[in-house]
């Protein structure tokens, strides 16, 4: 009888490669969908730098008729474009699971706020407002104007696919700048289908350009289109390390870009807290998207007092908690890549002997030899990982400060509220910070206190409202902020106008009216 | 309708079969221009014929991952490419006569469950309870693999023709691949043909997907796909006197292993056939008027209430024959991005949807998820045969 066991384990090996070599030399990036790596999600092939330059010339070429049409007419095609996103929302929604693995409800969740965002832009085109200002001289009135800066180059990270971007794009947009998006290399058929939205709903061709590129062309390209002065305002989601990159690149052209970074967010859980809360609100912000949120949780600090309580109850929590296929009712689905994979089962080497690891029957991808219990689906067939716990953690470890962007979290303890702030403030990343108590005062002494851009109060670190300011402070950051009315400053520069009717030159602090006064006069 | 195939394309499929079908909407739905030749209409060929068994419980790892694999997809087919098929997922039965077909049947199941796909062997008891309508007075025991099942032919190939139309593909029908430009193993153009019209399209891949008639399409290319065409007939029954409905419709698709007699539900009777291995291969699908004889006595005996049903339809199609009854699925060595996918001898339809998704990642160079070089045409010059033991 022959060999009954094949020779190469089938099904059971990893599909890799996101990119091929195709024998006419040409790049071809390959989108697969994580959950299942045997379905090709889309190919396309990837541009060289002079592509890439093209683009931003065509954008470039694009913006001085786009700046032309009154603004509550670009407003329109913003209402339009949220029409068509709230009309394609379901598809769009199954895309994002498809490509990048997000859970579909979330995907929906996801979806929702671009279409928030498009309703709440579409007023804006009505206010955009500017101001009147007296002037010191008669026959003379001064006035501000919000004026588009220009063309905006836009690179976004694969985790929030779709409503990341839009919150670059849409005020970008109805501000009157051209846009070219340089999305992640991860969600190519997403990113079409996005852009394939706005010019349905009336954004003309060359004034949103996307254009899928690796990060060597993006940056070598960005040199060479902020050199010949075609872009004028850069936005960047992603890394820390990178943003650092794009800021001096920007800073070198006397730019300064929008970067929104990595986190290390903080869930601080005083002795009064509701654990119920605390314990759905952890599971949710450090696994849900598989940790791969820039607002994920970091590190959940527990009080001295309920640390026992809560570990308990967390560490119970997460072993229970459901992963697997992303279409089905699960906490979370693959990782968006296998370099986020990777990513994640390097940074488990972080892991030290005086930490311990709760949370799951393994650690690392899923697979059937390291099975997770009550897992939905075929884990080999994607890039599954078992949700860890690492407890211990305290400053000094590289896990203290290192972005972990998987489904790990860090618990630790502390005695004081003092103590827990430093903890919070420590590593330097200010983006989300959380904290749960009843207590007023400790309330506000964390707010005052806490580094990050974003606190939020018995409520977990992630899930941002499309209509506050979403940003970050030190490595989180440069103090830029999106979405509401805050983002109308990264998109327009105030413009300045005065205009003299008076007929004659008058000069400012020299020809001023003075009315005379008596500084003697007492009561 | 006007002839007016695209000028340029990056794949031309041949074949609109389950397998090209599959293949063009993998492809155009990764974003390939594809245009797909069928030289009569859409599931014309044998497809439309098979018998609908959809399965992953065979002898060799290989076809056990694709059949897994296709499962998979079937069981999705609603979302993509969408489409309803009437997948039953009814599990398939072989009843086991010896002692050497028990033990064959059970290493298949080590090999099953190590790929993941859960079947067993079960006893003569088990077996009879899940196919009452069998009569196992001489089955030893029977291999039981209940994820498998039955669906539509023709559904799963329109519903892969209209994926791919919708994702951008050109499907043209009653148009024939006739020749093709190839200079030092490069594919430059195909020559197709719809009636007294005729284009050339430029193209640098070709997909063989032309079932029992690839050998004429292959030597076009200079290649060489041994398939041959071989008769093979079904019978269609009305409602069975005496037997309840509703287990005729819980029936597993139920195989006897030793002469392949079969049968499953199918509308309110049965399907059933058997590959009769007295047929001679050739193009020719004159019913025999004896099959119906044949079956009837292997009915009688392996099935007894079948016998009773009256005969409402049935009809002939080709398995499309390799030497070695296994599927022929590779690129050539020769000839630069010429890819084929033939000869699968029975098993094709079930193969089809995985197959297409293999030969995308074949043509996009990216490695396959389940590596199908044991079914590539070089074997036949190196005379490693396949070794596929449970054929239908
Ligand atoms: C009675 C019967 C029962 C079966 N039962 C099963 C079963 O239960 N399960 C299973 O998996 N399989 C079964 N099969 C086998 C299955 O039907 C085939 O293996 C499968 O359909 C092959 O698909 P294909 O796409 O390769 O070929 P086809 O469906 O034959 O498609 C090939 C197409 O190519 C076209 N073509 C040929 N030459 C050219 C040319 N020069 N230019 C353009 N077009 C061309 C033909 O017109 C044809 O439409 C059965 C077959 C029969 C006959």
């Amino acid at each position: 009888m022959p060999a009954l066991q094949p020779a190469v384990p089938l099904n059971q090996h990893l599909r890799a490669n996101c990119r091929s070599t195709r024998q006419d030399g040409r790049v071809q990036i390959i989108s697969l969908n994580p959950a299942d790596t045997s379905d090709v999600v889309t190919t396309l092939d990837a541009p060289s730098v002079q592509d890439v330059v093209e683009a931003t010339r065509r954008a470039h070429a694009a913006q001085a008729e786009w700046a032309k049409v009154p603004a509550p007419a670009r407003g329109r095609v913003i209402a339009a474009v949220g029409r068509l996103m709230e009309a394609n929302k379901e598809s769009l929604a199954a895309l994002v699971t498809r490509e990048i693995g997000k859970t579909y409800a979330e995907a929906l969740g996801e979806v929702q706020e671009v279409i928030d965002t498009c309703d709440f832009f579409l007023g804006e085109g009505r206010r955009l407002y500017g101001q009147t200002v007296p002037s010191e001289m008669p026959d003379k009135q001064l006035f501000t104007f919000r004026a588009p800066v220009g063309t905006a180059f836009i690179i976004t990270a694969g985790n929030f696919p779709t409503a990341v971007p839009s919150w670059y794009i849409v005020p970008a947009l109805l501000c009157g700048n051209s846009v070219v998006w340089k999305p992640a290399e991860v969600s190519p058929a997403i990113s079409h289908a996005m852009t394939s939205i706005f010019h349905a709903g009336g954004v003309p061709e060359d004034v949103l350009v996307t254009i899928v590129a690796d990060g060597a062309t993006t940056g070598a390209a960005l040199e060479q289109v902020l050199e010949q002065r075609l872009v004028q305002k850069v936005g960047f989601t992603g890394s820390t390390a990178v943003g650092r990159a794009i800021g001096e690149l920007t800073g070198r052209h006397l730019q300064s870009a929008c970067l929104e970074l990595g986190g290390k967010n903080p869930m601080i859980v005083m002795p009064d807290a509701n654990i119920d809360l605390v314990v759905e609100g952890a599971l949710f912000a450090g696994f849900g998207t598989s940790g791969q949120r820039c607002t994920s949780l970091g590190t959940l600090w527990v009080h001295d007092d309920i640390y026992d309580e809560v570990k308990t109850r967390y560490v119970a929590a997460v072993q229970s908690a459901v992963v697997g296929d992303p279409r089905q009712d699960v906490l979370y689905g693959p990782m968006i890549s296998q370099a986020y994979l990777e990513a994640h089962e390097r940074n488990l080497e972080l892991v030290q002997p005086h930490h311990t690891v709760h949370g799951s029957t393994g650690i690392g991808r899923i697979t059937s030899a390291n099975p997770r219990e009550g897992f939905v689906g075929d884990p080999e067939a994607g890039w599954f990982a078992h949700p860890t716990i690492v407890e211990g953690v305290r400053p000094g470890d590289a896990l203290y400060d290192t972005e972990t962007f998987g489904p790990l979290v860090g618990l630790g303890r502390f005695s004081s509220l003092d103590e827990a702030i430093k903890l919070a403030n420590g590593h330097g990343y200010g983006l989300s910070s959380a904290i749960y108590t009843n207590n007023p005062e400790w309330v506000w002494k964390f707010r005052a206190q806490v580094s990050s851009g974003m606190v939020s109060v018995n409520n977990s670190t992630s899930g941002a409202e499309a209509h506050l300011p979403f940003g970050g402070n030190g490595r989180s950051g440069n103090g830029s902020r999106q979405s509401g009315v805050w983002v109308l400053d990264q998109f327009t520069r105030w413009q300045a106008v005065n205009w003299d009717y008076s007929g004659r030159l008058q000069k400012a602090q020299m020809d001023v009216m003075e009315l005379p006064s008596d500084p003697e006069f007492r009561l | 309708m006007t002839f007016s195939p695209p000028e340029s394309v990056d794949v031309v499929v041949i074949g609109g079969g389950v397998v090209g079908c599959s293949a063009a909407f993998h492809l155009a739905e990764a974003g390939q221009r594809v245009l797909l030749v069928e030289k009569s209409a859409i599931a014309s060929g044998s497809s439309s014929k098979a018998a609908g068994g959809v399965r992953a419980c065979f002898s060799d790892p290989v076809n056990v991952a694709i059949g897994k694999r296709s499962l998979a997809l079937l069981a999705d087919i609603g979302q993509r490419p969408g489409g309803e098929i009437d997948l039953h997922r009814v599990g398939y039965l072989f009843l086991c006569t010896t002692s050497s077909q028990l033990d064959d049947f059970a290493a298949a199941v080590e090999v099953h469950n190590s790929l993941g796909v859960r079947s067993s062997m079960i006893d003569v008891e088990q077996a009879h309870q899940l196919s009452p309508l069998a009569n196992v007075d001489d089955v030893l025991g029977a291999c039981w693999s209940p994820d498998d099942g039955t669906c539509t032919p023709e559904a799963v190939v329109q519903a892969y023709a209209a994926g791919a139309r919708r994702c951008g593909a050109v499907l043209m029908t009653n148009t024939e691949f006739v020749g093709a430009d190839v200079r030092d193993g490069q594919i430059y153009s195909v020559e197709i043909r719809s009636g007294d019209e005729s284009a050339h399209v430029r193209t640098s891949a070709v997909v063989i997907a032309a079932g029992a008639w690839s050998t004429s399409v292959g030597e076009a290319f200079g290649i060489d796909l041994p398939v041959e065409p071989v008769r093979r007939e079904i019978i269609v029954t009305g409602p069975i006197p005496g037997v309840d409905p509703a287990v005729v419709a819980r029936s597993p698709m139920t195989i006897d292993a030793a002469s392949t007699f079969y049968f499953h539900a199918e509308g309110r009777g049965v399907l059933a056939g058997f590959s009769d291995s007295s047929v001679e291969p050739g193009f020719d699908l004159t019913r025999d008027p004896s099959y119906l004889e044949k079956l009837v006595e292997l009915a009688a005996f392996r099935a007894p209430h079948l016998v009773e049903a009256e005969v409402t339809g049935g009809w002939a199609g080709y398995y499309e024959v390799s030497p070695d009854h296994d599927g022929i699925v590779g690129q050539s060595a020769d000839v630069s991005r010429l890819l084929y996918a033939t000869g699968f001898s029975g098993h094709g339809f079930l193969q089809g949807p995985a197959i297409g998704e293999i030969l995308r990642d074949l043509i996009l160079d990216c490695e396959p998820s389940i590596d199908i070089s044991p079914l590539s045409a070089t074997r036949f010059q190196t005379g490693v045969r396949r070794d596929e033991r449970h054929l239908v």
